[in-house]
């Protein structure tokens, strides 16, 4: 009950002995009916103040519950936004640094396979010349001596009236060094064709890892594009993660809109500074436009 | 006497391939990290230069802003200059052309069509 009610009752209490008294004094059957009348009236009113001033102190309790439960709510998501915020920082920084031991691993491979794959290439290139070349000579020195031996057959035939037996002993050496001859010239033509073919093979082999190799540097520029929106993703989380204590509502609202301003301050930024810049969607190779 | 093709590409492994490919059809090739590394070494080259060719996304200058200054020097307002980079939307190709691109070409790129493309432009 609120001091005003107990005025109000204390005030129609006085007022009925009043109204009572004067009734008696004036001894007038109207004058007691008016003043009871009165009377009435004045505890209606009492009765509708105390019921008023109820029902508002309930809705002032009420208030005040909700303001404590906001604020309690409003500290609540700050301590969670500030968790979180310490959450994705962490997680978003052993990510980047993992993408980045990846991406120096993957160049430093690269780096040498390339390397490697350039001696082998060349190795092999000079090989195959070196060896076409060593072809040529010995089929030019067989040649040569094919020559020879036709002439030495021709002398053995000349020779042939005088020693008959020696003749005959001599062609007959001499076909046999012609067969072994050709056996040999036969195999050195054999072994370029086989050699043209592994050399075909070779070079086929190096237009594929030609383009195979190009992925790589499409994955690093991938995995660049990716860190570079890690890091505006941690710096925003960082900041996140800085909140805390018991903000005010308009504390926590400011802070939130911090937050927004800096994530839009990256998105502008980084949209700014590079598209995705890889667009290719399979393995084959790229257009080519001449201007 | 061989012609000389200015290679630039901030990816060591692509720019061996191209230096591998090129030199492997007789062109003499010099290789640039990214853009202003070759703007000076095209600049110390410009007599003897044949050729660039160039990446669009590279540290330090990018390809489209080389091009740029390329064409604003008197010596390299004819030199044929191709982009070879992973950028294939049309737009990139319209602001590479606008810049004085000759050519472009996507990655990854095939040697053969590489090389019937440098042919096409220097012979």
């Amino acid at each position: 009950m609120t001091n005003y009610t107990r005025l109000a009752i204390i005030c129609a209490l006085l007022s009925g002995i009043v109204l009572g008294a004067s009734a008696l004094y004036l001894n007038n059957m109207f004058a007691y009916l008016a003043n009871a009348l009165a009377f009435l009236i004045m505890l209606g009113c009492v009765i509708y103040l105390h019921n008023l001033a109820g029902a508002s102190r309930q809705t002032a309790d009420h208030a005040d519950s909700s303001t404590h439960s906001g604020e309690k709510f409003i500290h609540e998501s700050s301590a969670f936004h500030m968790q979180l915020g310490n959450e994705i920082a962490e997680q978003l920084s052993s990510a980047h640094t993992e993408l980045g031991n990846t991406q120096a691993i993957l160049s430093d491979a690269i780096g040498k396979l390339v390397s490697n794959f350039i001696l082998i290439s060349d190795g092999v290139r000079d090989l195959s010349a070196h060896t076409n070349d060593f072809s040529k000579q010995i089929r030019e020195v067989a040649t040569k001596v094919n020559a020879s031996l036709a002439a030495a057959e021709q002398s053995s035939g000349n020779i042939a009236a005088d020693d008959r037996a020696a003749a005959l002993e001599s062609n007959q050496h001499v076909r046999s060094i012609m067969a072994e001859l050709n056996a040999l010239n036969e195999a050195v033509a054999s072994n370029a064709i086989d050699l043209n073919l592994i050399s075909s093979n070779v070079e086929q082999n190096v237009l594929v890892v030609i383009s195979t190799l190009q992925f790589q540097d499409m994955s690093s520029q991938l995995i660049e594009h990716a860190r570079m929106r890690m890091t505006a993703l941690q710096e925003v989380a960082n900041e996140m993660g800085k909140g805390g204590g018991k903000p005010s509502n308009h504390e926590y609202l400011e802070r939130i809109a911090a937050y927004n301003r800096l994530l839009d301050k990256h998105v502008v930024s980084l949209d700014k500074q590079k598209a995705n810049p890889v667009a290719q969607k399979d393995f084959g190779t790229g257009d080519v436009e001449l201007f | 006497m061989a012609k000389t093709i200015l290679a630039i590409d901030d990816s060591t492994s692509i720019r061996q391939m191209v230096a591998f490919t090129l030199k492997s059809a007789g062109y003499t090739v010099i290789e640039a990290a990214d853009g202003k590394e070759g703007l000076a070494k095209a600049s110390a080259n410009a007599g003897a230069l044949n050729l660039v060719l160039t990446d669009q996304n590279m540290p330090v200058m990018d390809g489209l802003t080389l091009i740029k200054t390329l064409r604003g020097l008197p010596q390299f307002t004819t030199i044929p200059i191709l982009m070879l980079t992973t950028e294939s939307s049309d737009d990139m190709k319209m602001q590479g052309k606008a810049a004085g691109a000759t050519g472009w070409l996507v990655k990854p790129f095939d040697p053969h069509k590489l090389l019937e493309v440098v042919k096409k432009v220097i012979g």
